[in-house]
């Protein structure tokens, strides 16, 4: 029943994505950070709502969530990215 | 609320609680959308309120400038059959600054009632028609995201009145 659900969710999450892919192609180069953004927090939100985040991906989802729903303000979005990007990738040293 | 604070106060909304939206409340809200201000009067639009959370899941699919998990979208149209044409038999511009009018009064109406919303430019048009069995003449021009608020952002930075209000004539 829950792998019904999943693929349920991920067929959803696979249209927005393939969605997304074809409207870049019109829109302001920006909106793909934007994009990639909110692919990865519907993904963590579907990982969330299964108990499946550990309290490293519970601070990304915050981080990410925080991204996605404040004002559009793209000027300082470049270093909170680089800080988002350094913390994954001490953590995937850290699980190496 | 007086109209000046909803004007003033109003945020585009892109987090939403999980509320269910009223059905008498979209009501509301589109015939607010509907008094706007309409070149000859001809309403060259069309509101399609999106409340089944399926339909609106798949919305969201569709439509990637939707960034939260709103409770209900209102889908609004260009009503090709009543734009109007020019001298020139052009099809008269109007039409698209009907639409915007409307979609104002529509999300003050929401920010007035304590819902919030946020147009979207970002979703397949194709794909959105195909989805809702649009007919032909229905074009699909902005969708709205709605819900209550679950996060309220910052005003956004404006821009100086000084470099965009001009008094009698214009001055550097």
């Amino acid at each position: 029943m829950d792998a019904d659900a999943l693929r349920h969710e991920l067929f959803y999450l696979i249209g927005y994505m393939i969605t997304s892919a074809r409207g870049l192609y019109d829109e302001p180069a920006d909106y793909g950070v934007f994009r990639l953004l909110d692919a990865a927090g519907r993904l963590l939100a579907i990982m969330d709502s299964r108990n499946l985040l550990d309290p490293f991906l519970a601070d990304l989802k915050r981080s990410i969530d925080e991204e996605r729903e404040g004002s559009m303000d793209p000027e300082r979005q470049r270093e909170r990215l680089d800080a988002l990007v350094l913390k994954i990738a001490e953590e995937m040293q850290r699980r190496v | 609320m007086h109209t000046l604070d909803t004007i003033f106060t109003r945020r585009s909304i892109r987090a939403f609680t999980d509320e269910a939206m009223p059905e008498e409340t979209l009501d509301t809200l589109i015939r607010a959308a509907a008094a706007a201000p309409t070149a000859s009067n001809a309403q060259p639009w069309a509101f399609m309120a999106v409340r089944d959370p399926r339909r609106v899941e798949a919305l969201r699919a569709l439509s990637p400038g939707i960034i939260g998990r709103p409770p209900a979208v209102v889908v609004m149209c260009l009503d090709r059959r009543r734009r109007q044409l020019t001298s020139e038999g052009t099809f008269d511009e109007m039409a698209w600054i009907d639409l915007g009018a409307a979609l104002e009064n529509l999300l003050l109406a929401a920010h007035d009632l304590g819902y919030g919303g946020c147009p979207i430019g970002s979703f397949h048009k194709p794909g959105v028609s195909s989805f809702l069995h649009l007919p032909e003449h229905l074009e699909p021009v902005l969708l709205v995201a709605l819900g209550r608020p679950r996060v309220t952002p910052n005003a956004p930075t404006k821009r100086p009145m000084e470099e965009v209000h001009f008094r009698e004539t214009y001055e550097e």
